[in-house]
């Protein structure tokens, strides 16, 4: 499977749904703010220093490996007959992402790949995101469009 | 007759684990926001409004980070010291992160990052003016 580097996924990641020239800037800023954290992410595994088209490309494989998820977890959602996945379609998802052939044979247990997730979160230092991501609501901004929410609220 | 029943309560422990797994990663903040997940599993189709399982996957994109990143220290410490000259080069030692760790970390998962080669005009491009008189 070749991955190209999706820089184009991040900068139009828009969570703030900046659009045009600002937007840009924006996606630009929030790209910072991501590669910032991948940074105190690498150090915890003794990577002091990168290179910017090493750290990008990890940044993007990331991006693509949470769409595979989301896609193949989908897929057998669609196959189940249902519309919204539940969590045996990520852990199927999972198992088939983490095996070389890509094809899941049976579930009969549970994953191996899911008991390295557990054995994991169990080790591994918690790191949560620890920069701002304001909405429009919080910085007192209005959005340039009127379907564009101002806040979370007005999502649901 | 007991096989079965031996699998099928490997199974229900199994389903245990995993429905204490999601209630604990409600105490547990992955280092991927929670936004972000939802936005690209919502890009991909695949709609969820389960927190627990976009921290599942969260929490798996971390640890497959981890893996790659670990995968490529271990390709840079593996290689070769080069030549020291100088005292102050001998005492920078430092882990980079480079896209030549990168790839070769990568290939073991599938994935094909590699730059194309590079092909120079004639056999002296890209080397040093000084080592070239030489």
């Amino acid at each position: 499977m070749v991955l190209h580097v999706m820089l184009g996924e991040l900068v139009s990641l828009n969570m703030s749904n900046g659009v045009g020239e600002g937007g840009r800037s924006q996606s630009r800023e929030k790209r910072k703010l991501f590669s910032m954290q991948w940074l105190r992410f690498a150090k915890s595994v003794e990577v002091t220093m990168y290179k910017e088209p090493a750290l990008d490309t990890l940044i993007g494989i990331a991006v693509q490996y949470i769409y595979s998820i989301g896609k193949t977890a989908q897929l057998y959602a669609s196959i189940a007959g249902i519309a919204e996945g539940i969590s045996l379609d990520i852990v199927q998802a999972l198992e088939g992402l983490g095996s070389g052939s890509g094809i899941l044979v049976t579930y009969c247990c549970l994953a191996d790949v899911v008991k390295d997730i557990i054995r994991y979160s169990g080790e591994a230092e918690e790191m949560p995101f620890v920069y701002a991501r304001p909405c429009f609501y919080e910085v007192g901004a209005e959005p340039p469009d009127e379907h564009i929410p101002v806040s979370r609220n007005q999502i649901v | 007759m007991n096989h079965g029943q031996q699998s099928g309560e490997a199974k229900q422990e199994d389903d245990a684990a995993l429905t204490e797994f999601l209630a604990s990663l409600m105490d547990y903040t992955p280092t991927i926001p929670d936004d972000l997940v939802e936005h690209y599993l919502a890009k991909s189709g695949f709609q969820c409004p389960d927190v627990r399982l976009i921290r599942l996957v969260a929490v798996a994109t971390q640890k497959f980070v981890a893996d790659v990143a670990s995968d490529a220290l271990h390709h840079c410490k593996a290689r070769p010291a080069p030549v020291v000259k100088d005292k102050k080069q001998q005492k920078d030692k430092r882990l980079i992160l480079t896209m030549e760790d990168l790839s070769k970390a990568l290939c073991e998962y599938g994935v094909n990052v590699k730059h194309p080669e590079y092909f120079a005009d004639s056999p002296s491009t890209g080397i040093d003016p000084a080592t070239r008189e030489e």
